[in-house]
């Protein structure tokens, strides 16, 4: 859990440039739109070796917390 | 500053970089700085980050500007787009074939015939406006073919299936292409095939983003485009100097004798053999190769004498250097000895610890890593990229032939004491003529790499010296071509001048170090002096500036009565002006 969680917010640092809180709302991150959206999930797909599908992209708009929840699944 | 990446540098990692870096240009002064610019027929904003990263590894500083995809027509055509505000010095093209023709692969024939026929003219209209406004040097891709080909075997049959048809696309556009001197064609395939082409493409994202490659690919993308820079902007090396003994042969020679040493017949002989084989094909490329070996002379002569299996050839090498000094030191001989910088120069050799020390004491050397395995150095010396290049003139052609010339002449040279009397029998042909078509590539790779004899090293790009030549009455590029007895030397120089009131402005003055000293200095001279007095001016103004390889220059402009004002250096025209004795012996034109 704590290795998805750093791993993670290195991702959200390197694409966003800014470290961004548990819960924190998307809308409200101004770089977060929708090519970056894109940028986050190849960076999630070649740090977790999983494969996303795209009806997923949009439940992935949202926040840290969920997204790592989401990985979790995906890595069992 | 070098800048490295370690090797676990992740997609998301270049993201990073490129905020941190972008905004610090004056970290990176000693950096060639380009502006690029990728037009597309799909999403590919992300290389970006990507290239300029990659540009930074290949110590280039890069501004990048990438359109929206399939904006590329009106980005060249609208004179009012970013493109034109934005100015690149490179453009790169990424097309695919169904982006531009929508089913190109599924509709019939007859229409398919007559898309592929409309597009290539529009690629040729475009192509003309696009020399026309822009400066550019401009890479643009072969089409290459889908991942899906419906009824793949049909398509092998048939001559106008869309798989042969897009072959004939691209050779037009090749053709096309040819016609301007700033073109470069790239291709795909290698790279789909190096990566594997499972690696390539991400149907998902191409399908919900218009991504149609990985994000791995994407990287790989990066490096390849990085890597065309680098041949564009920085000269190639022009030397390889090479160790024998488990280098170019298996084995010691001082210890396992003729008979015992690897090379050629079965494994690992074979290995061996094939290596010098590429040897031997950079050398037809231009490249000029020397030994430099810690052996016996007679050890290594007798090699080269009576083992049939040697590739390589003795008169292959242009210095030969082996003996049981420090191989940097012969390294520094060899750069004398062939008039050509270390920093052009690639060490081979096998031992790490003489690896080593070329690194401590010649940083500027570039070194290969050879190890024990001849099947790696094989590898390694296959995919070097210090030889790319994209186009070789025939200068390069003949170089390494010129480099034995030269031997012959300095060897001649020692003979005579007097450096008059050797020019006097030299049988010299210098001919001076204005830049063409044909002599562009030539007078930009001189432009580029000429160190010792440059006047200010000033180093124009392709698309400048474009625009100078096309505005030719503003200021005047004129190329140097050179003979002797001994051999063909090409053309070896170049001078732009510009007039400025009553002065007669030398903007650049540069001679190829193979041609120093053999009176061609004096031609120049008379050249420059006949074209101030034709056009009845004062003056005749060099724009120097020193380098840290130019001194040469400095003593020429004294020795021939320029005197230095401020920044420049200065020769006022009188009416008598007293040519050198030489240049009666010396056959010498101006067009």
């Amino acid at each position: 859990m704590k290795d998805i969680n750093e791993k993670l917010s290195q991702i959200f640092i390197n694409i966003l440039g800014v470290a961004i809180s548990e819960d924190e709302d998307p809308e409200r991150i101004e770089n977060w739109d929708s090519l970056n959206h894109l940028n986050i999930i190849l960076s999630i797909e070649e740090e977790f070796k999983i494969e996303i599908p795209p009806e997923d992209f949009e439940e992935l708009y949202s926040t840290k917390k969920k997204i790592i929840e989401y990985i979790k699944t995906k890595i069992k | 500053m070098k800048f490295k990446l370690n090797k676990k540098t992740k997609f998301s990692d270049y993201f990073k970089l490129y905020r941190e870096f972008k905004e610090s240009r004056e970290e990176f002064e000693n950096f060639k700085k380009v502006k690029i610019a990728i037009l597309s027929s799909f999403t590919i904003s992300q290389l970006e980050p990507l290239l300029f990263v990659e540009n930074l590894k290949n110590d280039i500083y890069s501004e990048i500007y990438i359109p929206g995809f399939n904006q590329f027509r009106q980005e060249i055509l609208n004179k009012g787009s970013y493109l034109h505000i934005f100015k690149p010095d490179i453009i790169f093209f990424v097309l695919r074939v169904e982006d531009i023709i929508n089913d190109y692969f599924v509709i019939e024939e007859k229409k398919r015939k007559r898309l592929s026929e409309e597009l290539i003219d529009d690629m040729k209209f475009m192509f003309k406006k696009l020399f026309k406004l822009f400066n550019s040097s401009v890479f643009f891709n072969t089409f290459f073919l889908p991942q899906y080909i419906p009824n793949l075997f049909l398509n092998f049959q048939e001559l106008n299936s869309s798989y042969n048809m897009l072959k004939g696309i691209n050779r037009e556009i090749r053709k096309e292409l040819n016609n301007y001197v700033s073109a470069y064609i790239y291709s795909f395939d290698v790279l789909f095939k190096e990566n594997g082409i499972s690696n390539v493409f991400d149907a998902k994202m191409e399908y919900y983003a218009a991504i149609p490659f990985k994000s791995q690919f994407l990287i790989e993308i990066a490096e390849y485009f990085s890597r065309m820079l680098k041949i564009l902007l920085f000269p190639r090396k022009k030397c390889l100097v090479l160790d024998l003994d488990n280098t170019l042969w298996g084995g010691i020679i001082g210890e396992d004798g003729l008979n015992g040493i690897k090379i050629g017949g079965t494994f690992p002989g074979n290995v061996y053999a094939e290596i010098q084989k590429v040897i031997k094909y950079y050398k037809d490329q231009g490249i000029i190769l020397t030994i430099n070996s810690k052996n016996n002379m007679k050890d290594v002569l007798e090699v080269f004498e009576k083992h049939n299996d040697m590739v390589l050839k003795l008169e292959d090498f242009s210095s030969v250097k082996i003996n049981w000094n420090e191989k940097a030191d012969n390294m520094i001989e060899i750069s004398n000895e062939l008039n050509i910088g270390l920093d052009s120069m690639v060490f081979v050799d096998d031992s790490p610890v003489e690896r080593e020390k070329i690194h401590q004491f010649l940083p500027m050397v570039e070194v290969m890593e050879f190890g024990k395995d001849p099947l790696k150095n094989l590898e390694i010396l296959k995919k070097t990229n210090y030889f790319d290049s994209f186009f070789l003139t025939d200068e390069d052609r003949k170089k390494s032939r010129e480099y034995e010339e030269r031997k012959k002449r300095t060897k001649t040279l020692k003979k005579i004491k007097n450096q008059d009397d050797f020019i006097k029998n030299l049988n010299l042909k210098v001919n001076i003529k204005p830049i063409d078509r044909i002599s562009f590539k030539r007078v930009y790779q001189l432009i580029q790499k000429t160190n010792q004899f440059n006047l200010n090293a000033k180093r124009y790009s392709e698309g400048e010296l474009k625009n100078m030549m096309n505005k030719q009455k503003e200021c005047e590029i004129s190329y140097i071509k050179a003979e002797d007895k001994f051999g063909e030397y090409g053309i070896i120089g170049v001078i732009i001048t510009k007039i400025d009131k009553e002065n007669l402005i030398i903007d650049s003055l540069l001679l190829s170090c193979r041609a120093i000293g053999v009176g061609i200095e004096k031609v120049i001279m008379k050249f420059l002096i006949e074209k101030a007095k034709r056009k009845k001016l004062k003056k005749i103004i060099a724009i120097y500036k020193e380098t840290k390889k130019n001194t040469l220059v400095k003593g020429f402009l004294t020795k021939e009565g320029f005197i230095k004002r401020k920044e420049v250096f200065e020769l006022s025209l009188q009416k008598e002006m007293r040519l050198a004795e030489i240049l009666k012996f010396i056959d010498y034109s101006f067009d």
